[in-house]
């Protein structure tokens, strides 16, 4: 019991040892990419002084339907293929899918296709039935989950109102000649594990790290497209962007008359916004 | 810091803080350490990476036509992401399914990695490898002896959907060695628009449309957003702009739910031209349409008197017959309705009206793409901001003047006649008679086929009889990169080219645009494999031979052809790219990836037609009926008998509707036959890219199937209940297809997805679903149009 305790403290001690290494590293590191940052600019973070919520909203008056968000995000992202036998399973993995939208059987409009990412809840259903917190929100109002720690009970699956996880039934394949396009800055997740939507966190993380670099904190143009998702689509229907912000363009839309949210009536607060002129989808 | 503490647990990321000497934030994630680490395998040039460098390469799609700029992401000598790029006018940052699916074609798992050779026969025989250098010896001597015994004519070559620099390069191979029988495949996809726009406007290509500034979009049958040929440009540009046009989608069936209008009409199958011809009926009595366009550039729109005074009949006099009671019955639809989007569309101006790709496979394609230029001429939409432009070509160098030699001029003037009895359109589609006309003659007509991009036993009409066909010919080389059906079971010799991430290429978008661009693809990796660049390639065979044929192909190899050709760009001193030198032109051109300039604005209308006006009565194919009459002596009307023509002689030249013959009785085959194109098909090339066959049609729809779909009221014809996978019969063939019953159907019409059925092409493209063109007619017959969308099919019952 001592010794674990002592084990834990030693672990600790080493390990803000190593961030710091590590925090240096990365500073001389940028210091060297970036020659014309003369000294570190602690500040830059700093002039941020409320968090961000980061939140999504997407138009369905623009989007066609194309497919482009969701096969952004599996390439970003890593997601393993679905392959032919996994589909008659419904196994399949996809953290943005395409559902159908509530257009009728025979009159077409637009707003038919729903693209759908992880809701990112406010106060999310899936954070509060996870036995062991490997899926959390973080102070940037995101639903992260810590891949290694999950052990795949899939209590967040069936406790998600919009059925945004996916579990790893097998162990993640790929040809091998495949792996070479396998994103760097995206760990794969093992078998076992629930997966889900990350806001491609990674981009935000090193749209961060450039900021305290270079000390200019990101302004709104560089964040409207940072996820996959956003960047692809073609009519530029998904707007990604701190809610907190007033200014930015994302917080502006989701105040828009056109705004909703999916199952508000749950109290989820979905951090991600709907814009269509047709009034619907609000009872599920 | 503690965000990036928890979203990594502390294990990894103590790996990972001993890794950032090495600069990046998760590359502990490759360590070997780490039990969920997927170690890639080595790829050629990554040696000269250092851990965790990255570049951003600029280049151009190749995906489908469209010539979308990209920027792909290389780190560490791979290609990890490809991503639409921002400075390019074509797609603005955009890009579609396809596009970002590109780097599983590159690393395609089952790609030809070497040349390789035919050991034993076709169909049953194995590939096996060979080095380049005894692959185009072989090549290089078949070929000169063919020539030397005077048979120059008996090479033929099938390029597919590429434009640009390569097409250019195989035709001018294909003269200079002396044989007329080069086939574009691009020209037999939009033949019946082509020719409708050649007839009546005298323009030798596809027009262009003003997405930006339109008002009003009446589409025939094409999901503007889904299988138009522009998807990510109108997506973008429309979205940019903040101003939407409306569109209202006319189809007969509706698989998709993307189909993105504002409003949409079913009329029913094949009635495209008649629905065209009634609003323009509506438009004309009423006097909303463009009179002085009309008056001043229109020719044949009253009726008229040719030199010898012999009086013909005008349009107007056409569109008496398309009253509104006529067309609406016709179609299916309400007259009323019909009023409404005449008047509508003719309110909101500048309009376009657009007709589907696909619609152009019936026998009535032309009269239908003359009918729906024809309601454009009336709108007064030629030329006009936000209607229909000339797509201006982009001013490049052309290559010097083709120099023939004895064998070739005289092979060109009298090639072996692989002609037949068929309308001599100005676009003819020869590529789909090629069957027919090879199995018709007893001598071999033909002694070698290059196949550029070119893959007929899948992907053109009936493959049955492709596969015939082919057998008679006793040389096949497929430049193929990917493993596709006739490359493995026909060719006899592979030379695998690059795939478009490794190789040097022009990129010419497909025309729709206006404005002029031109995209550059260059290696963004080095390349994988064994395999060289076909452009490469024929310079180098062409090199070998010395002579005339080598004087024809005088750069060292395809780039310089292509800088060649760009150098045109910097010395028209217009444009995107304005620099000092040539040399510094170019460096800049392949840095960005693009070249474009700004649309012709403002040009009035030029047509290049005998009267030297828009003809809604078209001169030319009068003369076309004329001289045919004259050579073999038989009157118009014998004439038109004999191609299988039932309209009058003046109703010809006109726009009109006429009935589509269906192939098949109705009574065997109650289902009418629409094969239907997602935006991830492309020709069937996308079959071997698992990420888009992962795309759900819609949740619940199974994936990796064939889908068709019939209205329920057609299904208690059937008594088969979907969904659940069945047997669809034609005259022609059988496939296996999952039935789905949709209310968005027309009754009396079975919509199959394309796409499936592939019997090689790689392990994720083999075995799945059919293939429709399996159940299509194998001839294109006397109108010189394959009639893909008169099939008829029926129901065998539930297959295994």
């Amino acid at each position: 019991m001592t010794s674990g305790v002592e084990n834990s403290l030693w672990t600790r001690k080493r390990f803000a040892k190593a961030l710091a290494l590590a925090v240096g590293t990365v500073l001389g590191y940028a210091a060297k990419a970036f020659p014309a940052v003369t000294a570190p600019v602690p500040p830059a973070l700093a002039a941020i002084k409320r968090p961000r919520h980061w939140g999504m909203v997407i138009d369905l008056d623009l989007c066609t339907g194309c497919g482009a968000c969701s096969v952004a995000c599996k390439v970003e992202n890593n997601v393993p293929m679905t392959g032919n036998d996994e589909t008659h399973q419904g196994t399949e993995i996809e953290w943005m899918s395409l559902l159908p939208g509530p257009g009728d059987s025979t009159v077409h409009r637009r707003a038919d296709m729903l693209p759908m990412p992880c809701m990112h809840c406010g106060n999310a259903p899936c954070v509060k039935v996870c036995p062991v917190g490997a899926t959390y929100k973080n102070e940037e109002g995101l639903t992260v989950q810590i891949w290694d720690r999950c052990i795949g009970c899939r209590y967040c699956m069936t406790a998600c109102p919009y059925s945004r996880r996916s579990f790893n039934w097998a162990p993640p394949q790929w040809p091998d000649s495949y792996k070479n396009y396998l994103n760097p800055d995206v760990a794969t997740r093992p078998k076992g594990v629930v997966e889900k939507c990350t806001f491609c966190y990674h981009r935000i993380r090193s749209m961060n790290e450039k900021a305290k670099v270079t000390g200019q904190p990101p302004g709104d143009e560089d964040i409207r497209y940072l996820p996959a998702c956003a960047q692809s689509c073609p009519p530029k229907a998904i707007v990604f962007g701190d809610l907190n912000d007033p200014q930015s363009l994302a917080a502006k839309l989701s105040k828009s008359s056109r705004a909703f949210t999916l199952l508000s009536h749950l109290g989820t607060e979905p951090s991600v916004y709907y814009l269509s002129r047709n009034q619907i989808i609000d009872e599920g | 810091m503690t965000t990036a503490n928890r979203i990594i647990s502390r294990k990894t990321f103590l790996k990972g803080c001993g890794l950032t000497a090495a600069g990046t934030w998760l590359s502990g994630c490759g360590d070997a350490g780490d039990p969920f680490a997927i170690p890639k395998p080595d790829v050629p040039g990554a040696q000269g990476w250092v851990r965790g460098q990255e570049r951003i390469v600029s280049s151009a799609c190749a995906q489908c036509s469209a010539g979308c700029g990209i920027r792909v992401r290389v780190v560490e000598g791979r290609a990890v992401k490809i991503e639409g790029d921002p400075s390019c006018p074509v797609n603005r940052g955009g890009i579609g399914p396809r596009g970002l699916a590109g780097l599983q074609a590159l690393y395609d798992p089952d790609r030809f990695q070497q040349p390789l050779l035919r050991k034993g026969p076709r169909f049953t025989g194995r590939l096996e490898p060979v080095s380049w250098d005894s692959a185009m010896e072989l090549l290089s001597r078949r070929l000169a002896a063919l020539r030397e015994e005077g048979r120059s004519d008996q090479l033929a070559i099938l390029c597919g959907r590429e434009r640009g620099l390569m097409r250019e390069l195989l035709r001018r191979f294909a003269q200079v060695y002396g044989s007329p029988y080069f086939f574009d495949g691009f020209a037999s996809r939009n033949g019946a628009l082509a020719n409708a726009v050649y007839y009546m406007q005298g323009a030798t290509e596809l027009p262009a449309y003003d997405w930006p500034r339109t008002q009003y979009i009446l589409s025939l049958g094409t999901e503007v957003f889904n299988t138009s040929c522009q998807m990510a440009h109108f997506s973008r540009t429309s979205t940019v702009q903040q101003h939407r046009a409306k569109i209202v989608h006319v189809a007969s069936s509706f698989p998709h739910s993307m189909s993105h209008s504002d409003e949409s009409i079913m009329i029913s199958p094949g009635t495209y031209g008649a629905f065209a011809l009634g609003l323009a009926g509506i438009i004309v009595d009423q006097r909303w349409h463009d009179v002085e366009f009309v008056e001043k550039y229109g020719f044949g729109f009253n009726a008229w008197k040719d030199e010898l005074g012999v009086a013909h009949a005008g349009f107007a006099d056409i569109l008496k017959h398309y009253t509104p009671g006529f067309v609406s019955e016709l179609c299916g639809i309400e007259a009323p309705l019909l009023w409404r989007i005449a008047k509508e569309i003719a309110q909101r101006r500048p309009a376009i009206v657009l007709m589907n790709t696909q619609e152009q496979f019936s026998s009535n394609g032309l009269p239908t793409a003359l009918a729906v230029h024809a309601l454009n001429a009336l709108l007064g939409s030629m030329g006009r901001p936000g209607g229909i432009l000339r797509q201006v070509p982009a001013p490049v160098h052309s290559w010097p003047e083709i120099q023939l030699d004895g064998i070739a001029r005289e092979k060109l003037q009298n090639p072996v006649a692989l002609g037949g009895n068929s309308v001599d359109y100005f676009f003819k589609n020869e590529l789909d008679r090629l069957p027919g006309l090879l199995l018709e003659r007893k001598q071999d007509a033909l002694d070698t086929l290059l196949l550029y991009y070119s893959n007929p036993l899948y992907s053109r009409a009936h493959p049955a009889t492709w596969r015939e066909a082919l057998q008679k010919v006793p040389f096949i080389v497929s430049f193929s990169p990917f493993a596709d059906e006739t490359a493995t079971f026909a060719a006899d010799l592979v030379l695998p080219d690059h795939t478009y991430l490794e190789r040097w290429e022009d990129s010419a978008p497909s025309p729709s645009l206006g404005f002029p661009v031109f995209g550059i693809r260059q290696p963004v990796v080095e390349p994988l494999y064994d395999t060289r660049a076909t452009g490469d390639v024929i310079i180098q065979l062409a090199r070998q031979w010395g002579g005339e044929i080598a004087k024809n192909f005088p750069w060292q190899d395809f780039k310089s052809a292509l800088s060649e050709c760009a150098l045109g760009l910097h010395e028209s001193g217009k444009g995107s790219i304005q620099e000092k030198s040539g040399k510094k032109f170019l460096k800049k051109l392949f840095a960005t990836g693009h070249w474009s300039d700004a649309p012709a604005a403002g040009e009035s209308p030029r047509f290049h037609t005998p009267s030297g006006k828009f003809e809604f009565y078209s001169l030319r194919l009068k003369e076309l009926l004329d001289l045919r009459g004259k050579t073999r002596n038989l009157s118009p009307r014998a004439v038109l008998d004999g191609w299988g023509f039932a309209a009058s002689p003046d109703a010809w030249c006109l726009p009109r509707h006429e009935a589509e013959s269906a192939q098949g009785a109705t009574d065997k085959f109650p289902l009418l036959l629409h094969p239907y194109r997602r935006n991830t098909y492309a020709e069937g090339s996308g079959a071997n890219l698992p990420l888009l066959q992962d795309m759900a049609w819609e949740p619940g729809l199974p994936r990796w199937e064939t889908l068709a779909w019939i209205h329920p009221a057609a299904d208690l014809n059937q008594g088969v209940a979907g969904p659940r996978p069945v047997e669809l019969e034609s005259p022609h063939g059988k496939i296996r297809v999952f039935l789905i019953l949709s209310e968005k159907i027309s009754p009396g019409e079975i919509v199959v997805a394309q796409g499936g059925g592939h019997t090689a092409y790689g392990r994720f493209a083999k075995g799945w679903g059919g293939n429709v063109l399996d159940l299509v007619a194998p001839d294109s017959r006397a109108t010189g149009i394959l009639p893909i969308m008169e099939t008829r099919v029926r129901i065998n019952g539930i297959a295994s």
